[in-house]
């Protein structure tokens, strides 16, 4: 796929979901031809995508498909064996909210929900300074914003699994990100988490472009604008309304996930199958 | 007992080097625990062995060859890749056990003189002389300045890493300073507890800390007083009944730490029995 592809001039006007989502913006983030791995066999293959302004983009695919890895090559913590990636925000990574999956940090450690939170200042606050009163406003702010702000002092070894998830939100948005990242944010919350998620989210959608890799899409049916499968090769789409058969043979995109996003045989706008809205990485 | 030690002037100078080097196994230690660094400290402190060997057999400060080899050592760990060195534990294992057999057949081999094996597995706190002190003293300052000027970044990394490396703190260097910090440390460490004890002295204080407090610094300064009375508890019990001093800090330290983990336990049970 290359970058002209995607432009928005390939949006045809006539759908539902083109009026439904702002036009899309200036480019914040670009892959060109990426291929990485961790051994000898490549994770990713010459993914090409571009992340612009307005988007809210999902990322979807088979487990070892490299859905973790995309993200963590954007956030410059992985280095591609040949293809460039390119952060296109005035504070670099800086800018980049990142909301990890569960396993990659130590919740014994003895932190409150508010110091926690407070982390993601830490690109806000150069070497030699202490974390000053403004970036505790901006922290109890996110913390509002999840709903935390009755937990900020608890210790995070007693969260919830969906108040530690809201947690890492409320880490990645205190920082004032112009672009958010969230990895898997919706596995294994409680009802009340995933409620809140889906409403600052939905906030959050209209304000800074946001990436999501998940396998559960019930929380996010119909509020993406644009879906990607990856499997190792990376596959398009800038409406969502794709013939879902076709993404699962050709791609392997689980069906039964697509049915939750709205985009099955009973999707809420005029959705005949446009198999020319989709465009694929790698040719 | 307290005579004894405003007496005479090497318990004192021991005295001074326990608060000190609790320093080290409180702050040191915490980041060891935290980021999982303990068979790495083991195998450092073991690996350490070859140095002072070397400079026993070739006749220069044996603790210097100690630090080449401990700082040496924490820093290609760290260039080499931690988690990479991490998921190699046998590897750890055989430069733990090489190191050693190093270190022992240069004492063999070295004419004359040599101090006893036994000095060095177990230490001795009372062998320590007033030059030790100024590096023992030099070595607490370096940690304590890095730690509380690095203390927003120390904290997010020990959490995070990917976090704090995309939040653009320079982990590497952190990590890196932090490395020869924990190498160090162990030199010293190994002046009061031995070889055998440096992985208890660096690992039980952190751990009542963790269990204690509920705030990252509450851990490094219950680490440190917790380090504090088992060195002062431990010379006390050397002195009163003629023991080793390195085991008897250890020993104390397994005792407090079980008691420690007991009581939490208790008040867990009792807290669910209420509830």
């Amino acid at each position: 796929m290359s970058p002209s592809t995607v432009s928005p001039s390939t949006v045809s006007p006539s759908t539902v979901n083109a009026t439904r989502s702002p036009a899309r913006g200036e480019v914040v983030a670009t892959l060109d031809q990426v291929s990485f791995g961790y051994r000898r066999d490549p994770v990713l293959d010459a993914v090409s995508l571009e992340i612009r302004q307005g988007d809210y983009l999902a990322v979807l695919g088979p487990n070892g498909g490299g859905k973790s890895t995309l993200l963590r090559l954007l956030l410059g913590l992985e280095t591609p064996w040949s293809g460039t990636v390119k952060i296109h925000l005035p504070g670099g990574t800086r800018d980049i909210g990142y909301v990890p999956q569960f396993a990659t940090f130590d919740r014994r450690l003895p932190l409150s929900v508010a110091e926690t939170a407070r982390m993601g200042r830490l690109g806000r606050r150069p070497l030699l300074q202490r974390f000053r009163t403004d970036d505790d406003r901006a922290t109890a702010n996110a913390l509002e914003r999840l709903g935390l702000t009755a937990l900020a002092k608890t210790p995070i070894s007693e969260l919830s699994g969906g108040q530690l998830q809201r947690t890492l939100i409320a880490r990645a948005l205190a920082g004032e990100p112009k672009l958010l990242l969230l990895d898997e944010p919706a596995a294994s919350i409680d009802a009340e988490s995933k409620e809140l998620l889906q409403r600052s989210l939905r906030e959050l959608q209209n304000q800074i472009p946001i990436v999501v890799v998940t396998h559960d899409l019930t929380l996010f049916s119909g509020d993406f604008r644009q879906v990607a499968c990856l499997n190792r090769k990376l596959h398009y789409h800038d409406r969502p309304e794709i013939p879902v058969a076709a993404l699962e043979e050709v791609y392997g995109c689980q069906v039964d996930l697509l049915h939750h996003l709205g985009l099955g045989d009973h999707h809420h706008h005029n959705a005949s199958p446009r198999p020319d809205a989709e465009s694929t990485s790698g040719a | 007992m307290l005579d004894a030690f405003l007496h005479y002037d090497f318990l004192r100078t021991a005295l001074v080097a326990g608060l000190l080097s609790s320093v080290l196994c409180g702050v040191i230690g915490t980041f060891v625990v935290v980021k999982r660094l303990v068979f790495i400290a083991g195998g450092l402190a073991h690996a350490a062995f070859a140095g002072l060997g070397l400079g026993l057999y070739l006749g220069f400060d044996p603790r210097i060859g100690a630090a080449l080899v401990a700082v040496g050592g924490a820093v290609a760990v760290e260039l080499l890749g931690r988690s990479r060195v991490h998921g190699h534990d046998a590897a750890i294992g055989i430069v733990w056990s090489v190191g050693m057999a190093i270190g022992i057949v240069f004492l063999y081999l070295t004419p004359g003189y040599a101090p006893s094996l036994m000095t060095y597995l177990f230490g001795n706190i009372l062998t320590v002389r007033p030059v030790d002190l100024l590096i023992l003293g030099a070595v607490t300052v370096l940690v304590l300045g890095f730690v509380l000027l690095f203390y927003k970044e120390l904290v997010a990394i020990a959490f995070d890493e990917d976090f704090a490396r995309v939040q653009g703190a320079p982990v590497r260097a952190l990590m890196t300073v932090l490395m020869a910090l924990v190498g160090l440390s162990i030199v010293q460490l190994i002046q009061i507890g031995g070889i055998v004890l440096v992985m208890a002295l660096l690992t039980v204080p952190p751990l009542i800390g963790l269990a204690l407090t509920r705030s990252f610094f509450g851990v490094l300064l219950v680490a440190t007083a917790t380090g504090a009375a088992l060195t002062l508890a431990g010379l006390g019990v050397s002195y009163r009944f003629d023991l080793p001093s390195g085991p008897s800090i250890v020993l104390l330290g397994a005792l407090a730490l079980g008691a420690v983990a007991a009581g939490g336990r208790l008040r867990r049970r009792r807290g669910t029995l209420t509830r």
